[in-house]
């Protein structure tokens, strides 16, 4: 019987038991290393200073940056045996179909440390406040919430993802050192946006009034008139239209425009 | 069931390694793709495999256009790369990850293979020496029973007494619907194994012939002095006397001598390719 060459649900559950008989011990690792870290640090502020802790919000720093960094990096390593001749054989040759490999690092890196790493963080937590408590007879004050107050916070899940998409294309494209190598193209892409966007702003605006390095690249830019005493401010804003399709494009396009790149870019790799 | 056509590939721009390549590969049959190094063996393997894609022509597999690698094709082809791969855990641990991706795999098979090769099959495929890992590779791509396999330079990092049960484990795999195909640049590890040569030199097939057809064109003899003999087309001198390749005239049957037949073809193509054309 011809099996199915794009997806097949028996051969994605092989498939995941050989990606963990691989990389078992590196997510092991990995997983220590992650909660070890986000763990001792606080504990040691929590030793050295009893008030390093008192409120939720001096917390959210580390978590934030846990989140961002420990995801990034992980995804960054996704298609590393494609780095090593012999391993880039083994994954290339293994019959099971692109999809299902892709899916699978999906899984594990994008999905997978962002449940790790909340487990893990709460663990983190639960360990601060109960020092807290012995220390101090306080409890963490829950000052902080993750997704509202403003509501614009759940945004930064949003960009947990796109970047996350964004390494991932990356580590279609670099095999070593392609955390690093991915920091700089994005680095170099956000600088040649600001350059089309000043080119654009010069072109509408002129150049004498300096328009082109007042603003927010494609969102906002600011007039300033009047001086030199007093200066009056105006800010033109893109229209709501372009605002709306942007926060779409934001909340729902992005991620998966790069996690297709990324597919594509993976289904072109020779050995 | 392997059939290139027209393939043109180059690693860089304005080198390139093949150029309108054709080559047609049956089942039934081992064929031993020799050259020297450097030849392109490697390369050809892998545009068979779907590891690199061509730059013109096409390359199909059992009907499948290799570069696609979908898992209809995969699992019907199995590769033994030269360096390879193999994850740190026991043989049992492999065999029970990889194994079911392989339809048709012969769990009883591969075990027998080990224990012609005389490995351990308790042992971590981590505390065993190259050649230990290699034998473990061939066993298991010999037990996926898949329709095409295969290996390149095989034999390299296999002791003596293993190659000889490499040839004797081989042979006893062929079969019908089988195809074999060993790239090696030590053409004696493959005496008595192949029955069709395919020579690859300049990054072309240079050469392609059964060795049915070989032994009834072409003679094999060793001779104490070259100046009794007539018509030779390439001779090699040893201890022994020396080696020569005459044409076949009178119908007598020798033993093929694979490295003197690929140094005769590298060095006197083509008075030989006229016999066989």
């Amino acid at each position: 019987m011809q099996p199915n060459n794009f997806f097949s649900l028996p051969r994605m559950q092989l498939y995941l038991q050989k990606h963990i008989t691989d990389h078992y011990r590196f997510y092991l690792m990995g997983m220590a290393a992650i909660f070890g870290l986000s763990t001792i640090i606080p504990v040691l502020m929590v030793f050295f200073n009893g008030d390093a802790f008192t409120r939720m919000n001096e917390i959210t720093p580390i978590y934030y940056m846990g989140l961002f960094f420990g995801g990034t990096l992980l995804t960054s390593r996704s298609f590393n045996e494609l780095g090593s001749k012999e391993k880039g054989i083994d994954f290339l040759m293994i019959p099971a179909s692109l999809f299902e490999k892709f899916i699978t690092v999906l899984l594990f890196t994008t999905v997978g440390y962002f449940l790790f790493y909340h487990l893990s963080f709460y663990c983190t937590y639960k360990i601060i406040n109960g020092i807290e408590l012995t220390l101090r007879h306080k409890p963490i004050e829950q000052n902080f919430k993750f997704l509202s107050d403003p509501d614009e916070k759940k945004y930064i899940y949003y960009a947990y993802f796109i970047l996350q998409a964004a390494f991932l294309l990356g580590a279609t494209y670099f095999h070593k050192v392609a955390f690093i190598k991915t920091v700089l193209c994005i680095f170099l892409f956000a600088l040649g946006l600001y350059f089309v966007n000043c080119i654009l702003l010069t072109f509408v605006f002129g150049f004498e009034k300096d328009m082109w390095k007042r603003g927010m690249p494609f969102i906002l830019v600011i007039k300033q008139t009047g001086g030199p005493q007093v200066w009056h401010t105006t800010t033109y804003f893109i229209p709501v239209w372009l605002q709306n399709i942007y926060l779409f494009a934001f909340k729902f396009l992005l991620a998966p425009i790069l996690w297709t790149m990324a597919f594509f870019r993976l289904k072109d790799q020779e050995i | 069931m392997i059939n290139i056509q027209s393939l043109s590939f180059s690693y860089r721009k304005n080198k390139p390694l093949f150029d309108n390549l054709q080559l047609r590969l049956e089942a039934g049959h081992i064929y031993g793709l020799l050259g020297k190094n450097g030849a392109g063996k490697s390369t050809l393997l892998k545009q068979m495999a779907g590891l690199l894609y061509p730059d013109k022509g096409t390359c199909e597999v059992m009907g499948h256009a290799a570069a696609k690698r979908q898992p209809a094709f995969l699992r019907e082809i199995f590769l033994v790369p030269e360096e390879f791969y193999l994850p740190r855990v026991s043989i049992t641990r492999y065999v029970n990850t990889y194994a079911p991706f392989y339809p048709n795999f012969d769990q009883g098979a591969f075990f027998n293979y080990l224990k012609e090769f005389d490995i351990p099959r308790d042992h971590m495929l981590t505390e065993m020496s190259y050649g230990q890992k290699k034998k473990v590779l061939i066993s298991f791509a010999l037990a996926t029973n898949t329709k095409v396999l295969i290996m390149d330079e095989p034999t390299n990092g296999l002791d003596i007494p293993s190659k000889s049960q490499f040839r004797k484990v081989i042979a006893a795999a062929v079969s019908e619907d089988k195809c074999i195909v060993i790239s090696t640049h030590q053409v004696r590890d493959l005496d008595n194994l192949i029955d069709s040569i395919v020579i690859i030199n300049d990054h072309k097939i240079i050469f392609r012939e059964d060795v049915q057809t070989v032994t009834d064109k072409l003679s094999f003899k060793t001779v104490s002095r070259i100046e009794e003999s007539t018509g030779v087309l390439f001779a090699d001198s040893n201890l022994r006397g020396h080696t020569i390749i005459t044409r076949n005239t009178g119908q007598e049957h020798s033993k093929i001598d694979m490295e003197l037949l690929f140094n005769a073809i590298l060095t006197n193509q083509q008075p030989i390719q006229e016999i066989f054309n």
